[in-house]
């Protein structure tokens, strides 16, 4: 494989890695899962933090 | 030092504007914990150390509904230093009646009357100093659309704060209910020492007392209306107990009312004097304001009717048809496409140059068919010296696509046609290539692996850019409905509606949300928010999406282009079954026990009419829009890539290897052994199963899905809109015109793609109602399809066996539709 | 009984009593509809159905279902 294919593939794994913490981030925020990309997530974390 | 001042008032009464005046764009948007009531926190632009929370617009703190006892519980839970109390001062008499009933919590309170702009241009004066020394507090003049006073209203709640200092309670309660309440407040503080007592959601234990003894009076007042939650929450002892109802009984004895009553209308009595004293209302001409003169005509007998469906007209024209199409069309086809012309210059040319181009490879074609069937050989090397006489016919198409002549093509018009290059859009202006298309670029140039490429552009881009697509019609239409909340006419609507939706078991407010999900079901289940009654809202959510969204219209063109000739009856049946399909299941949902209970009561404020503010409105747009954006970024990508994957690799030869054939891929293989599901419907093809399957991502994945697995390429969609029905065979050949319309019927029907299930999921709160919902309309869909096509094969060829399931599903729709309802309650009881 | 669901369009008249229990009678009676308080029938709805009231000086929408339960004189 070309060192383009290196990179560009993983800068996408590192993306897709990122995207899927968060998403396992908000599940556990308790906002039922789907408050990745809901308006509430930030207030999520921030009960989250008080707890 | 940090504080946190509560801002509480009345729905309508500014207290959104007066928020964001304070906060500016530093403030955070979310839900109350376990409801989807909406929860704001900001800090304050002048002075960061102070929090201001927004409550939800209550007119009361009865223990009665979601909004109010978050309300309370967030008051007497102790962690407000103070209270701004923001008040209509258009409608004073009513909005006091909360502030009687804050004051009682023994929290610093500052009292901002707003509108003040508008009580004077009527040329009304209230007395702030009466008003003050009356409720004991101060009392301020606010104008939070124009921002005047604002900030003073906000520093001297922080200086309130700080202060700390007693308060004088306003004299509301006559003698008797003051004696009471004293006997009360006595009994509740002398109690048997050595326990401790919790206090409830508030999370505060007291260790001594039973209650704060800030909080006393509140208390009091609570266990003199026999306040079950406030009841429960102090767990007093049965003597306590029986000693407090002994004083309250005495009290109703005295004043022959119930206890609750007594509070209400000596809360009002006093304020009704208080207003007389400190109020003065400039007496009117003609007893209009002109709020009242637009209710004139918006809420008008006749007129009310026609202007509804006119703003509802030009709302969703506006948003779906010209200025969101005009957008949603560039992002589809210019920045998610080949690309864009800048500005617009030079397209027009361009255009003009592909037409030509087109008209060019037709007469080539023209020519080349008519030497063929004259036995010439185009191949030949003197072709053009043999066809010297030929004239071929081009046939010219209308736009309709009917023939309207043709054309003679000579030899001189082919060898120009032959000379014709296909034309490069960046001769003809500034061209910015489209994100996939520089994408593929730079990835080419980076020397990056085929497949990596396809799974960037064809995978992500593609699967993320359609989502992303529908984003800029979404904040069109998100404008235009922010506009009509804020000015007031949402109210109007409901009203408007009720008795049309009340029939099967919604309430007028459930039209909004199926209004707007005609647009996209994500907003139009968000917008459900606004109806109180959660078994309405429940109801509302679950049939919203019954209604065709935008996505699905293109799955309706697509059937009726291909199986019944583009016949203009299809879209009208398209949105006939979606209403019938609110209305079937509001009647059967409101029959079961799960939606059991008399229907909710419709008591609604029609607030005043006022000009929207931009900041409130571009807000609650940029709020509402951008979460699609987020969504897109997240799960619409995850979803994308795995998909890409299951569509592009399949097993061939032993080994998991890219294909080129998608019969043999994951995703083919993954069809078959769904397809056994739809074959009583009529569509039991791998390829049918995969396109429904699909639609869960996205519904307009259906119509791409059908047009590559069945070879009629991506542009499916482009020969229904030219008319060119018979490019669309291949599909047609799979379905007969009963089988093609249950699968339009069940892809209509059936659960909304996954944005729109998280809507479900958000609004609903709960994993078992969400899983209801989704179950619910999926069965509805897969029976709804299951009778239509069954009972239609019966009339074409005749009966068999599986009929017989037909009819029983059939009777057992009918029976859930006209059984007698065992839970409707007496017209008398009112839970 | 003279319910508010019998006052014609256009015409005042005065809160007796209500007839109802719990969530709904408080929330009549914090909405501003105690005894004693005067209502005017503003109009009703093009089909017939909610009542637009005026309360102390605001407009109030009721299903004719439930102002039937309003007794007034």
């Amino acid at each position: 494989m070309s060192p383009g294919t290196w990179i560009v593939g993983i800068v996408l794994l590192a993306i897709l890695a990122l995207v899927v913490r968060s998403l396992i981030k908000a599940r556990k925020s308790g906002c039922g899962g789907s408050c990745a990309g809901c308006a509430s997530e930030s207030y999520c974390r921030d009960i989250r933090k008080k707890e | 030092m940090s504080v946190t001042i509560a801002l509480v008032g009345n729905p309508n009464s500014g207290k959104t504007t007066l928020f964001n005046d304070l906060t500016g764009a530093r403030q955070y948007v979310g839900n109350w914990p376990g409801v989807t009531v909406e929860r704001k926190e900001g800090v304050l632009k002048h002075n960061k150390h102070v929090t201001l929370q927004d409550l939800p617009g209550v007119y009361s703190l009865s223990p009665y509904t979601e909004e109010e006892v978050i309300t309370r519980d967030y008051l007497t839970g102790g962690s407000p230093a103070a209270i701004i109390n923001i008040v209509d001062g258009c409608n004073i008499e009513r909005n006091l009646y909360l502030t009687t009933q804050l004051l009682e919590l023994g929290i610093p309170t500052v009292v901002a009357v707003n509108m003040m702009d508008v009580v004077q241009k009527c040329g009304d004066t209230i007395d702030f100093g009466k008003l003050s020394d009356a409720l004991g507090t101060p009392v301020m003049p606010l104008s939070a659309l124009k921002g005047d006073g604002a900030i003073a209203v906000a520093d001297m709640a922080v200086e309130l704060a700080d202060k700390k200092r007693k308060r004088k309670d306003p004299h509301v309660f006559t003698g008797a209910v003051e004696h009471a309440l004293a006997h009360i407040e006595e009994a509740i503080t002398h109690r048997d020492n050595g326990d401790v007592h919790h206090h409830h959601a508030g999370g505060i234990v007291h260790e001594g007392t039973m209650v704060e003894p800030k909080n006393l009076r509140w208390f009091a007042v609570k266990l003199f209306e026999r306040d079950e939650k406030v009841i429960a929450s102090l767990k007093l002892d049965a003597k306590t107990a029986a000693r407090i109802d002994e004083v309250v009984k005495e009290c109703e004895a005295v004043l022959d009312d119930d206890a609750e009553s007594i509070i209400t209308d000596q809360r009002y009595r006093y304020i009704k004097e208080l207003v007389g004293k400190a109020v003065y209302k400039k007496p009117r001409k003609d007893n209009l304001t002109t709020s009242d003169r637009i209710d004139r005509v918006v809420t008008n007998r006749w007129f009310g009717f026609p202007f509804f469906i006119a703003v509802m007209f030009l709302v969703y024209f506006i948003s779906v048809t010209t200025v969101g199409a005009f957008v949603t069309d560039w992002t589809n086809d210019g920045l998610f496409g080949d690309g864009f012309f800048f500005l617009g210059r030079g397209k027009d040319a361009f255009e003009e140059a592909v037409e030509d181009y087109e008209t060019a490879l037709e007469r080539q074609e023209a020519f080349i068919e008519e030497a063929k069937s004259s036995g010439l050989d185009p191949e030949a090397e003197d072709f053009l010296q043999q066809a010297k006489t030929l004239v071929a016919e081009r046939p010219l198409e209308a736009e309709d696509g009917t023939v309207e002549g043709s054309e003679r093509v000579t030899l001189a018009m082919y060898v120009d046609a032959l000379a014709s290059e296909e034309p490069e859009p960046s001769a003809f202006g500034p061209w910015v290539r489209g994100i996939p298309v520089a994408v593929e670029g730079w990835l080419e140039n980076a020397g990056v692996a085929t497949w990596l490429k396809q799974l960037i552009t064809d995978g992500i881009i593609g699967g993320v850019g359609a989502v992303l697509g529908f984003v800029p019609q979404m904040f069109v239409l998100f404008f235009f409905l922010a506009i009509l909340e804020d000015i007031g006419y949402m109210a109007r609507v409901a009203f408007i509606m009720d008795r049309i939706f009340r029939r099967f078991g919604l309430s007028g407010k459930s039209f909004i949300p199926m209004l707007i999900g005609s647009g996209c079901s994500v907003p139009g289940i968000m917008a459900s928010r606004t109806i109180e009654n959660v078994r309405d809202r429940r109801m509302t959510i679950m049939t919203t999406s019954f209604i065709p969204c935008g996505a699905k219209i293109p799955i309706v063109a697509l059937v009726a282009g291909a199986l019944f000739g583009g016949s203009w009856w299809v879209a009208p049946t398209a949105y006939f079954v979606g209403v019938a399909a609110v209305i079937i299941s509001g009647v059967i949902l409101k029959k079961t026990r799960m939606f059991a209970g008399s229907t909710a009561p419709f008591v609604m404020e029609l607030p005043a009419y006022h000009l929207p503010s931009p900041k409130n409105v571009l807000g609650s747009m940029w709020e509402r829009g951008f979460s699609f954006i987020k969504r897109a970024g997240t799960i619409i990508l995850q979803a994308s890539v795995v998909l890409w994957f299951l569509k592009s690799y399949g097993v061939l030869d032993g080994r998991l290897q890219m294909v080129e054939d998608m019969d043999l891929s994951i995703l083919a293989f993954l069809g078959n052994l769904i397809a056994p599901i739809f074959r009583p419907l009529g569509f039991g093809t791998w390829q049918s199963s995969v396109a429904t399957t699909m639609g869960f991502v996205a519904k307009e994945e259906v119509v791409s899905v059908f047009g590559v697995l069945y070879g009629v390429g991506e542009g499916a969609l482009d020969f229904v809109d030219a008319s060119n029905f018979s490019r669309l065979a291949p599909i047609a050949a799979h379905f007969t015109a009963l089988s093609g319309f249950s699968f339009l019927i069940f892809n209509l029907l059936c659960a909304p793609c996954f944005a729109a299930i998280g809507a479900i999921r958000r609004e609903m709160n709960s994993a078992k109602w969400t899983l209801f919902a989704v179950g619910y309309l999926m069965v509805f869909a897969y029976v709804a399809s299951f009778i239509i096509f069954q009972l239609g094969t019966l009339i074409q060829s005749g009966f068999s066996p599986i009929h017989l399931v037909a009819f029983a599903l059939l009777f057992g729709l009918l029976f859930l539709i006209f059984r007698k309802n065992r839970y409707a309650t007496s017209k008398e009881v009112v839970k | 009984m003279k319910t508010l669901r019998d006052v014609a369009v256009g015409q005042h008249c005065t809160v007796r009593k209500l007839h109802v229990e719990g969530a709904m009678r408080r929330r009549l009676m914090d909405m501003g509809l105690t005894k004693g308080t005067d209502i005017f029938v503003r109009k009703l709805a093009p089909l017939g159905d909610p009542m637009e009231l005026t309360v102390r000086g605001y407009e109030l929408s009721l299903r004719k279902e439930d102002a039937g339960k309003v007794e007034v004189e």
